[in-house]
């Protein structure tokens, strides 16, 4: 798993690549977490690399959403591949997450 | 071709990314539709990663078999482990709609393997679990 960071304006831009799984979901949660800790609490994620999601992975953006609203920033998604969107939907984060079709849209709902 | 892959792992959280990765070029060499690879490697990494955290009650040495038969129209996942008596057709469904603050943070694994499998059983036989997981070869 590699996580490439951006910064778009205000918005960093967490772009994942590979697979976020049981193996990798700890360092990408801490990451975050660190980002959050550090005052970014406008967080869009790159999802066209993210090859596999497991529920790991799931618990990872649940609980970030969690965080996020709290300190009432933004998070969102974008470029999410249609097996990834898949798991998402099922699991029903459609509804509490902000997922949108590309990248630039996800940067855009984060610029508030 | 062989149509059959077996293998068994220590209970080992370490041992399982060389098994998926094991297990999806298995998949790959048969021409298995990459939704269907996925899906077989979401649900192994689910099980198994929940026998191996919730499945023991002692620390002692377990291993956990993993089968996989490709059929004409199917492939079938058989998983035994030696843990204690652990029903997955048995928990409940978690909360998958509702606002942010209602969604708990886990119990979300066995969901999608329930929700992902064309068909799945349990049975425990000889003080073990055997789970068996369908899924349609062609996705």
């Amino acid at each position: 798993m590699n996580i490439v960071e951006t910064e778009q304006g205000a918005v960093r831009v967490i772009r994942l690549e590979g697979r976020l799984d049981a193996l990798t979901s700890p360092a990408v949660e801490a990451r975050i977490e660190a980002l959050l800790g550090g005052g970014d609490t406008r967080l869009a994620v790159d999802c066209g690399g993210l090859e596999y999601v497991s529920s790991a992975g799931l618990r990872v953006f649940l609980a970030t959403a969690k965080r996020v609203k709290a300190v009432q920033g933004y998070l969102a998604l974008g470029a999410l591949r249609p097996s990834v969107q898949e798991i998402f939907e099922i699991a029903g984060f459609a509804s509490v997450l902000v997922l949108r079709p590309s990248v630039e849209e996800a940067v855009a709902a984060c610029a508030g | 071709m062989e149509t059959t892959w077996q293998r068994t792992m220590h209970a080992d959280l370490a041992e399982l990314p060389p098994l998926l990765g094991e297990a999806e070029a298995f998949l790959d060499a048969h021409e298995t539709a990459p939704r269907t690879c996925y899906l077989v490697c979401l649900v192994l990494e689910e099980l198994i990663t929940n026998t191996i955290k919730y499945g023991y009650e002692d620390a002692g040495q377990h291993s956990i078999a993993v089968d996989l038969f490709l059929e004409p129209s199917q492939v079938v996942l058989r998983l035994a482990d030696d843990g204690r008596p652990f029903n997955p057709l048995d928990l409940p469904a978690p909360q998958t709609d509702g606002a942010l603050e209602d969604r708990r943070v886990g119990g979300l694994g066995i969901h999608l393997v329930r929700s992902l499998a064309a068909n799945m059983s349990y049975r425990r036989e000889a003080d073990r679990n055997l789970v068996e997981v369908r899924f349609a070869r062609e996705a």
